[in-house]
């Protein structure tokens, strides 16, 4: 099982020492002037800037419409499942199919939002082709698909509080505000930490709905790391550099790893 | 008791409306791919936006 795991990264680690383009039967080997090159090179810090924009964003939007909905949900009395169903419901479909949608309702002029906005005399933005509304989109997009899980998450933590303490605050006259301030939220540090972190290396991942919706474009404005490995590896096939720059993202995504794991040990240690 | 009881209930059905809207709004775009898997082909590129025909 650990070969099966570990074959393909002790590949790409291999392939990266080669300057090696797919169809050509040379492999040049060249230590770690592919990584030298890809670090010096203003796309790629131009494509792990755009990832990092577009996790916090995301990741942002999730987290704080997951929590809202979750809370909701807690407090709602009735109908609670058929919510939780529908509102799931995004994060059932394929992103890849989820994403498509998205880009049916937001293609210029004849997209749903287009041409409603023009049915109101209002002209629309370019969304997927202005480099600041396509990065709002692939956000929306990504915080679309994903938000029911954080909500999901949330949910099930809230589920799980110490309802006398909760009971025995509202006695005492907190408010809705209060409760949440001093009670609930630090009651669920952990899970928050456990859920951006997973989505945080997820969006380090993320791809299928950037290529879906913008294809990193307009330009390289909704570039990510992961859609350039993509360039280099398939659009350019410059196999070697490709490999490198997913070493380097595996280490980026090692790096947010180690840390989150690093607070939620702490913030564990400090609740329990 | 009384007021205490409508509050409640007043609270409730705040929070049932908003979640309703949200979770329409949520929801437009798998309605929208619904509606228009059942269009014409004409009609799906049409402005004003048509919800049948």
């Amino acid at each position: 099982m650990t070969v099966v795991l570990l074959w393909p990264l002790g590949y790409a680690a291999y392939l990266s020492t080669f300057d090696y383009y797919l169809g050509s039967r040379e492999m040049r080997f060249v230590g770690l002037a592919n990584y030298a090159q890809l670090l010096s090179e203003t796309r790629l810090w131009q494509s792990l800037w755009t990832t990092i924009v577009i996790a916090l964003g995301s990741v942002g939007v999730e987290f704080a419409l997951g929590f809202v909905l979750a809370f909701a949900l807690y407090r709602l009395t009735f109908s609670v499942r058929v919510f939780m169903i529908l509102l799931f419901l995004p994060h059932i479909i394929t992103p890849v199919v989820a994403t498509l949608f998205l880009k049916w309702i937001l293609t210029s002029n004849w997209g749903l939002v287009d041409a409603t906005l023009m049915t109101f005399n209002i002209g629309p933005p370019d969304w997927l082709g202005d480099p600041v509304w396509a990065k709002i989109c692939v956000i929306l997009a990504d915080a679309w698909i994903f938000t029911p899980f954080v909500m999901l998450v949330l949910y099930a933590a809230l589920q799980a509080l110490d309802q006398a303490q909760i009971e025995a605050a509202s006695i005492d006259g907190a408010d809705s505000w209060r409760l949440i301030r001093h009670i609930i939220l630090p009651s669920l540090v952990p899970v928050i930490v456990f859920t951006v972190s997973v989505r945080l290396m997820d969006v380090f991942r993320f791809f299928d709905a950037v290529y879906v919706l913008t294809g990193g474009g307009p330009g390289t404005a909704t570039e990510t790391i992961t859609m350039y490995t993509y360039q280099l590896g398939f659009q350019l096939l410059q196999v070697g550099k490709s490999s490198a720059l997913g070493i380097i993202t595996l280490i980026i995504v090692a790096a947010i790893i180690a840390t989150f794991s690093h607070i939620l040990q702490r913030s564990y240690g400090r609740s329990g | 008791m009384k007021t205490r009881r409508l509050a409640r209930m007043r609270n409730q059905t705040l929070l049932f409306v908003a979640l309703t809207i949200f979770t329409f709004v949520n929801l437009v775009p798998l309605i929208w791919a619904a509606l228009t898997s059942v269009k014409n082909p004409a009609d799906a590129f049409t402005i004003p936006p048509t919800i049948f025909f």
